[in-house]
């Protein structure tokens, strides 16, 4: 299970310095700023020179506006939105924040000098969409694809909206998991209830 | 008199078996369903269509609401595109509506998987979806399983 942190929280990094830029293509070099100053973090985290709960809290304040918080939300909830209530969306939205912000503390722990390799080519599905194909390298392990969906937001630029990991697409992943949680709770609010990254990932 | 009772029998059975077969192979291969009036088509992008057919069943929540038309290869993303065709009684698919490669049976036939997403617009004839989940070849899978036992040691 530590990959799907490390993967999450990778990509959470990878997200950082996409803000504001209309093409794909020109988020590469910011990318790699994003993705170095991410080790830097890592690194002062495991010298002790920063806390945990200090950790959490600077990538709370940095990854929240980069990634597309409400759409990864929605569509976790899929076909449940449609009868779920708006006070059920936002508190959603919102457990769903925590949620990207636990799995990328947790990720942290797991930390085994993997390298994100940027990117090998972005693909242009159609305007507002497009893919970026990155690779995880660990040490002494077989390297992991990774594919990040990313939305055009009118006013926030390009957001992260998926994230596919070695074949897995994590939001479908989710939204399978949120589905179980339906049946099991009898209820979409009961669902939220019992939804934590530690709760779906342990499945 | 007899024997001609019998013939005629064995005859029926025969000419029987031979439609319980023609039903068999039609319903496997999926040509009964005629594509129907109000039909539509949507298009889906994966990575990996290993093993998936022409004339597979696309289904949502276990219930067939069309087939697999065509199979291309687009070149310029590397990936293939799946031309399906949905039936007209079913058109409130969410435009973040995923679909995935799945298997059903002993004999591993692929289908095609739709769950509708949060979105409240919905998807219309020559819409494509791009939020996919491609087959998961066990080759590749034993092959990472192995390289992990491997690395883990």
């Amino acid at each position: 299970m530590k990959i799907w942190f490390m993967a999450v929280y990778l990509a959470l990094g990878l997200s950082m310095g996409a803000h504001g830029d209309s093409n794909p293509l020109e988020v590469v070099e910011p990318l790699r700023i994003a993705r170095d100053s991410f080790y830097l973090d890592v690194s002062k985290f495991h010298a002790g020179a920063m806390t945990e709960r200090e950790l959490t809290a600077r990538v709370s304040e940095q990854m929240i506006p980069l990634i597309n918080s409400k759409k990864v939300a929605l569509r976790v909830m899929g076909r449940h939105r449609r009868n779920s209530s708006e006070g059920d969306q936002t508190l959603f939205v919102k457990v769903m924040q925590e949620t990207l912000i636990d799995a990328y503390s947790k990720g942290l722990g797991g930390y085994e000098g993997e390298k994100l390799i940027l990117p090998l080519r972005a693909k242009f599905l159609r305007p507002g969409m497009a893919f970026v194909e990155a690779k995880l390298e660990r040490p002494g392990k077989e390297s992991i694809p990774v594919q990040f969906a990313l939305g055009l937001d009118d006013t926030r630029g390009w957001l992260i909206e998926n994230v596919t990991v070695a074949g897995i697409n994590l939001g479908l992943l989710l939204r399978d998991q949120f589905n179980a949680l339906v049946s099991s709770t009898g209820s979409v609010s009961g669902a939220i209830d019992s939804w934590s990254f530690t709760s779906v990932s342990g499945n | 008199m007899y024997s001609r009772i019998s013939e005629l029998s064995v005859g029926a059975f025969v000419v029987l078996g031979a439609l319980c077969l023609a039903f068999l192979a039609l319903e496997v291969s999926g040509l009964t369903q005629a594509g129907d009036r109000g039909s539509y088509g949507l298009s889906a992008r994966f990575d990996n269509v290993a093993g998936l057919t022409g004339r597979a069943k696309v289904s949502a929540a276990g219930v067939v609401v069309g087939r697999v038309i065509n199979i291309r290869y687009d070149e310029q993303t590397a990936s293939a595109i799946v031309d399906m065709e949905i039936s007209g009684n079913f058109r409130k698919f969410s435009e973040d509506t995923s679909a995935s490669i799945l298997t059903a049976g002993l004999l591993g036939e692929k289908y095609i998987g739709l769950s509708t997403g949060g979105d409240l617009s919905n998807l219309s004839d020559g819409d494509v979806i791009y939020d996919t989940q491609s087959a998961i070849v066990l080759e590749e899978l034993i092959g990472k399983l192995l390289l992990n036992i491997g690395g883990d040691k």
